[in-house]
């Protein structure tokens, strides 16, 4: 089976279709973090979330009123993959073992015949959420400084690393956008945590990875075909490694697609992650990152051959 | 060429063999757990410690699970700085020492900064002129009069380092005595300590047994009348009248909203569970305190003075004397007990000589009033002496069972913390959803495998299994590979292996679809194929240079189960590229081993 043998698409020439496209997306993204602010999970905002597992299925509304009677403020509640698994989060300040006693207390005598325990909890003081996030602030931006001196040392030019760093913060931006716009919306919590911010550095280093090997293949043909025009040749050299994008897509694609559906509960943000993440990744290799060394190029920034 | 592949295939041999090596152990393990649990008790327990010590070593090399996936409690406690200072200043310890103190924690809570340099920099602010050695002396690190701020706060993070070491040796007796298998108790940064205890899920008792600092201490408590009349008045405090729209007075109490006032006895007053953080920041001003007898604090029952119908528990505060007349140092022996006349379970404990003589002298002075037995900041019990007490033994009733009754013998006795420690982070997972998220994980690795494992066979004929033999073997190099440097398999780092399944064929892809190319370009066979492989390498190259680059930064930055995660990463990099690049090509190779014989890359 061959796909794309010998491809001649025009993805430089119709550069400024992707460029309006990202544009939009980045405005829309920026703008709705902008408006909502980014959702933190209790790792970087602090707090306390269990997850209580009900014998049969339980209700969210009727939880949810019950423990606000009980807690005196309003707690999060969420279905948790089963419908007999309830997650719980809550900024009360109490005692963490009297807080869960109090829950599992009331919620035992307000559904006396359907009995239920935690299965799963987690507690995260203010200032350790602090440090949490400022590790993972540097991570991201650490990831990024690194990425550009690497290409910049490999390919010995400014224009593919500003080409590789700005295909993924286009990615990570467009990224949280969805998040931030999709929580309310998905039946599982997008909410940012540790887990999302791995899964943001996997997508980076994904998106990396596939600009790379387009770049990689654009230095070659730089000196195979010296006569020809920047933009055809770098046309031309995403054209022959596009088989290549398209199967390892598809393939990460798959794996991910399984990690989301069958991956249980607790890795449903981070695979609905990778999942976009993987798109975007394909996606800016061929119109932001390619894009912009061209650009960049015609705009006279030091691209040698 | 032959002798090329010759090289190449001892090569994969040795790290096969090295990775089943590895892998065996877990194997074994698994097989004598299996073995264990197909015997009856009788012979299992002879069976068990006929074998304990070759189990022990099984397991201590085996491929471990992370929390997440075998259930369990991880802890992270911080040691409370300020609390430190305060008992390393004890003696010279003033108002103004007090509120540089609470200002520096209040600065360093709000800017995630150390509390000691904040407490200089606050105490320099207020007196450029004043020396911190004034509040601390040591002979033991030569802090006298004339230290320099820089030597005293250079002394005080060494105090630090030694409290927390400190605290990591209590914290381990407490734990072994507790029982569990295989605890981890690792330090963190300057004043942290990581505890994971895999297997418990009863999470109250481990917290009361971690954070508990063990300071016993015996207190006489307010003078009832005296207390009444602070109550009133600090009621009046919180009392505002307001008109409503029609004109008619009424009044309102912040306090009242939340607390309920007793004034009986040494009892102030009691809320419910939920609202004792609130009563605290209403009673914790100094505009309150103020109103407070002389000498006298406020500190909360250990156990709900009564439970509502709702189920909520009411906890009271008790009116006790700041001074502390006797500590835990005195106590030289302690047991779980029952009492003799309610059957209730307690603690009973003995006091050396001389801590018998000032309970005797206490108990004598105090017949017919309550003295409060406080541990770490609560008070346990508060009963009327009836007599005095000349043989130093004292009991600590109130407990909720026989279970608290041995933990706090357990806290007791491993001795007590230099300060307290506070849960920053706890996250527990129970043994179901562990092993919920091991099936569903596992699902989501072979699914992933024959997905991505036909896709390849259909895409590339010939040439796709033998990526896929490839990606089987890189597998179970990973698998290996964290085996070998004693790593844990997290969720994260069983998604890492998902996603690697994904990843790993891109080498080969990137090989196959050049060797198309060359093919594309009227190459032959063998030609084609040498040409792919060395023209996909250095995009190879870069692109599992970059990753793994990104792979360590995630394993510097994260923590437990991210570490996991990125290690599996590296792992997935490394058994992938092995594979992708060495396995097929030998395979390849044997495959066109005469030139008559021809491989469809599809």
């Amino acid at each position: 089976m061959r796909l794309f043998e010998d491809p001649n698409f025009e993805f430089i020439k119709n550069r400024k279709v992707g460029y309006v496209i990202s544009t939009v997306l980045l405005v829309l993204s920026i703008g709705t973090i902008l408006f909502k602010g980014l959702s933190y999970g209790i790792d970087f905002n602090g707090g306390t979330e269990f997850v209580v597992e009900f014998e049969r299925d339980a209700s969210v509304a009727d939880v949810r009123s019950l423990l606000t009677t009980t807690l005196g403020s309003q707690p999060e509640v969420k279905q948790f993959g089963l419908s007999r698994d309830l997650l719980i989060r809550t900024d009360v300040e109490m005692e963490i073992s009297a807080l869960q006693r109090t829950v599992l207390g009331a919620l035992n005598e307000a559904f006396a015949d359907n009995p239920s325990v935690i299965i799963k909890s987690d507690v995260v003081g203010p200032r350790f959420a602090e440090d949490l996030k400022r590790g993972a602030m540097m991570a991201v931006i650490f990831s990024l400084v690194v990425i550009f001196l690497y290409i910049l040392i490999r390919f010995r030019n400014f224009g593919y690393s500003v080409g590789t760093v700005g295909a993924i913060t286009h990615d990570v931006i467009i990224i949280l956008g969805m998040f931030t716009l999709l929580n309310e919306i998905m039946p599982f919590s997008l909410d940012i945590d540790q887990t999302i911010i791995a899964a943001f550095l996997t997508i980076v280093g994904y998106s990396l990875n596939d600009t790379v090997v387009v770049f990689d293949r654009i230095r070659e043909n730089s000196l195979i075909y010296k006569t020809m025009g920047y933009e055809e040749m770098v046309n031309k050299s995403i054209n022959n490694t596009l088989s290549r994008t398209v199967i390892t897509s598809l393939t990460t694609l798959f794996v991910v697609v399984v990690l989301f559906i069958f991956g249980g509960e607790v890795l449903k943000g981070f695979a609905f992650a990778l999942m976009i993440g993987i798109i975007l990744g394909t996606y800016s290799t061929l119109y932001v990152a390619c894009p912009l060394l061209v650009d960049l190029k015609s705009k006279g920034v030091a691209v040698k051959k | 060429m032959n002798n090329k592949n010759g090289t190449k295939i001892a090569f994969i041999a040795a790290f096969v063999l090295l990775c089943a090596y590895y892998l065996s152990f877990s194997v074994r393990y698994w097989l004598e757990m299996r073995h264990i649990d197909s015997l009856d008790d009788q012979t299992r327990v002879t069976y068990v410690a006929d074998n304990n010590a070759r189990i022990q070593d099984l397991r201590e090399r085996i491929l471990t699970l992370g929390l997440d996936l075998q259930g369990g409690m991880h802890v992270t406690l911080e040691l409370a700085t300020p609390q430190l200072m305060r008992e390393l200043a004890r003696e010279f310890a003033d108002d103004e020492f007090e509120a540089v103190l609470r200002t520096a924690t209040q600065i360093s809570n709000e800017n995630n900064t150390d509390v000691i340099d904040e407490f200089l920099r606050e105490f320099e602010r207020t007196d450029p002129e004043a020396r911190l050695s004034r509040y601390f002396r040591s002979d033991a690190d030569n802090i006298t009069r004339r230290s320099s701020n820089a030597e005293v706060v250079q002394f005080l993070k060494n105090q630090r380092n030694a409290a927390v070491d400190r605290a990591i040796q209590i914290v381990r007796n407490r734990i072994d005595r507790f029982g569990v298998t295989e605890p981890s108790i690792v330090r963190q940064g300057a004043n942290r300590i990581v505890v994971e205890l895999p297997g418990v899920d009863d999470e109250e008792r481990v917290r009361n047994l971690l954070r508990g600092t063990a300071r016993l201490e015996f207190r006489l408590t307010a003078e009832p009348q005296e207390l009444l009349t602070s109550l009133e008045r600090i009621i009046d405090f919180y009392t505002v009248n307001v008109e409503t729209e029609e004109g008619v007075e009424s009044q309102e109490n912040q306090l009242l909203d939340v607390f309920i006032p007793q004034g009986r006895g040494i009892v102030f007053g009691s809320a419910a569970s939920t609202d004792t953080a609130m009563v605290n920041m209403l009673l914790d001003r100094e505009e309150i305190t103020r109103l407070l007898p002389r000498d006298v604090e406020l500190m909360w029952t250990h156990r709900a003075e009564f439970v509502a119908e709702d189920r909520t528990e009411f906890f009271s505060l008790i009116g006790v004397r700041r001074n502390v007349e006797l500590t835990g140092e005195v106590i030289t022996e302690a047991r779980p007990a029952f009492d003799p006349m309610t059957n209730e379970p307690q603690v009973s404990m003995t006091m050396n000589s001389e801590g018998a003589r000032t309970w005797a002298r206490i108990t004598g002075a105090n017949i017919g009033r309550p003295v409060a037995i406080v541990l770490d900041g609560l008070v346990y019990t508060y009963p009327n002496v009836i007599t005095r007490i000349n043989d130093g033994r004292s009991s600590i009733t109130g407990l909720g069972g026989v279970r608290e009754a041995e933990d706090l013998v357990n806290i007791l006795l491993s001795g007590a913390l230099p300060a307290p420690l506070d849960i920053v982070e706890e996250r527990t997972v129970g043994p179901t959803l562990g092993q919920a998220s091991i099936d569903a994980s596992l699902r989501a690795i072979i699914i992933g495998l024959l997905i991505v494992g036909v896709f390849m066979v259909l895409y590339y004929r010939a040439g796709g299994f033998v990526a896929d033999i490839a990606l089987v073997t890189s597998i179970f190099f990973i698998l290996g590979i964290l085996a070998a440097f004693g790593a844990t398999l997290t969720l994260p780092g069983m998604a890492g292996i998902v996603l690697t399944i994904g990843m790993a064929v891109d080498a080969n892809v990137l090989i196959f679809d050049r060797i198309r190319e060359e093919q594309r370009a009227g190459k032959s066979l063998l030609a084609s194929i040498d040409g792919g492989y060395s023209n996909a390498m250095s995009a190879i190259m870069d692109a599992n240079v970059t990753t793994f680059l990104v792979a360590i930064i995630l394993y510097s930055f994260g923590v437990g189960p991210i570490k996991g995660f990125a290690v599996t990463l590296m792992a997935g990099i490394v058994s992938s590229l092995f594979s992708a690049l060495i396995i097929t090509r030998v395979i390849i190779d044997y495959m066109t081993r005469d030139k008559s014989r021809k491989v469809n890359f599809g």
